[in-house]
């Protein structure tokens, strides 16, 4: 015990727990912890979910029956992925009003860029999921989003090819969309997230370090 | 406050300060932390617990509120890391409840020929979705760069308002109209 207590990590780690919490910063911290915990609950349960999804427009039908049907607690899995990716943006929703109804931007804009930029990455994380079950419904989703995406001036056209993954919607569009929200995304999103973190853990410090 | 009692401390010592603190008014809870008896001021004047210095067991007190707790904040573990825990518990609890009474279906195979009657947009999406449906097909990139201009400018809010002591009237005006649009294109009041 008196070796761990000289280990380095072990000690930040225990300054850290103990360290006392400035009444400004409380709810702050709380949130970003609270958006931390959900994102990795989501990234948890996506895993387990990914075991067993195909992203393959041949098999992904059948790979959604068997999550449903024929893996123990693979609807509960699939039903709390999706409603947890709806908390999550409602969080990530109250954290950023909770910083523009109390003028908390002031002062400390990149708090506020960051969580600008998180919401959007979480509201597309949940919509390329959403369109990963590749029913009728998505399919045709993807196809009205695409039409939509193909009138933003100067670069829709483009941009709803690269989405594509050419003219029209095929098996490229679901590895495409599958690869956004399986690979690229969570990694912003998680960098985000630590960064803000640790933008509130920075202003704990200055707080700490200001008092007399 | 909690009063924290030497490693070694008998319990007639124990008894000893807890009879000590009951003369002044002060109702405690024994208990153990750390491998070291602590008593917990449940009742009575913190500021009398003081007087439990003067036994030869006790260790040390340690403020658990008052003008110094006040001041610095409580400390992150167990206070708030507690409290955010039980938020967190709650709140998984819901969408575990809601994931078991709600499951998200799968819907009918893909038909190329025939959309379905009416293509559902995510929740999220309304908004944004119902604000283009405000404009004619050939004036789509007129709502594109508003919405890219409105969303530029949300973004780059605190480079406008830097005044930290600034009345926040307007600022929740302009959210209150912000919120109310948004909810009046996303309940397709437009439509």
């Amino acid at each position: 015990m008196a070796a761990a207590s000289e280990f380095g990590a072990f000690q930040l780690a225990r300054r850290t727990l103990r360290a006392p919490i400035p009444h400004e910063l409380r709810g702050d911290l709380g949130m970003a912890v609270l958006v931390l915990a959900l994102f990795l609950l989501q990234v948890f349960t996506g895993i387990l979910l990914s075991l067993y999804y195909q992203p393959s427009p041949e098999t992904v039908a059948e790979s959604m029956q068997f999550i449903m049907r024929d893996v123990s607690w693979g609807w509960l899995l699939r039903g709390l992925h999706h409603w947890v990716s709806t908390g999550l943006i409602l969080v990530c929703c109250a954290h950023l009003a909770r910083a523009l109804v109390g003028a908390r931007y002031r002062g400390r804009e990149w708090f506020w860029y960051l969580g600008a930029c998180i919401l959007p990455l979480v509201v597309a994380l949940s919509f390329t999921g959403e369109l990963l079950v590749w029913d009728n419904q998505a399919y045709w989703t993807v196809r009205e989003f695409l039409g939509d995406v193909e009138t933003i001036p100067a670069v829709g056209p483009e941009l709803a090819d690269i989405v594509r993954g050419g003219s029209d919607v095929n098996a490229s569009t679901l590895s495409r969309v599958w690869t956004a929200h399986a690979l690229f995304a969570p990694w912003l999103v998680w960098m985000l997230l630590t960064a803000n973190l640790a933008l509130i853990v920075r202003d704990v410090r200055r707080a700490w370090g200001s008092k007399p | 406050m909690i009063i924290v009692l030497e490693r070694g401390a008998k319990p007639e010592q124990v008894e000893e300060v807890i009879e000590l603190l009951r003369r002044e008014g002060v109702e405690v809870k024994c208990v153990r932390a750390a491998g070291k008896p602590v008593l917990h001021v449940q009742d009575g004047a913190t500021r009398r617990a003081h007087k439990a210095l003067t036994h030869d067991a006790v260790e040390g007190l340690l403020a658990t509120s008052g003008p110094r707790i006040r001041r610095e904040g409580h400390r992150f573990y167990p206070y708030h890391a507690l409290h955010w825990f039980a938020i967190w518990m709650v709140v998984v609890a819901t969408l575990v409840l809601l994931a078991g009474q709600l499951p998200p279906g799968i819907g009918r195979a893909i038909d190329l020929q025939t959309a379905p009657e009416q293509v559902v947009v995510p929740w999220y999406g309304r908004a944004a979705t119902g604000f283009l449906a405000l404009f004619p097909h050939s004036a789509s990139w007129l709502a594109w760069t508003l919405m890219w201009v409105a969303l530029a400018l949300f973004v780059a809010l605190p480079r406008f308002d830097r005044r930290r002591n600034a009345s926040r009237a307007p600022l929740l005006v302009a959210v209150a109209a912000l919120v109310a649009v948004v909810a009046w294109l996303a309940t397709g009041g437009n439509a």
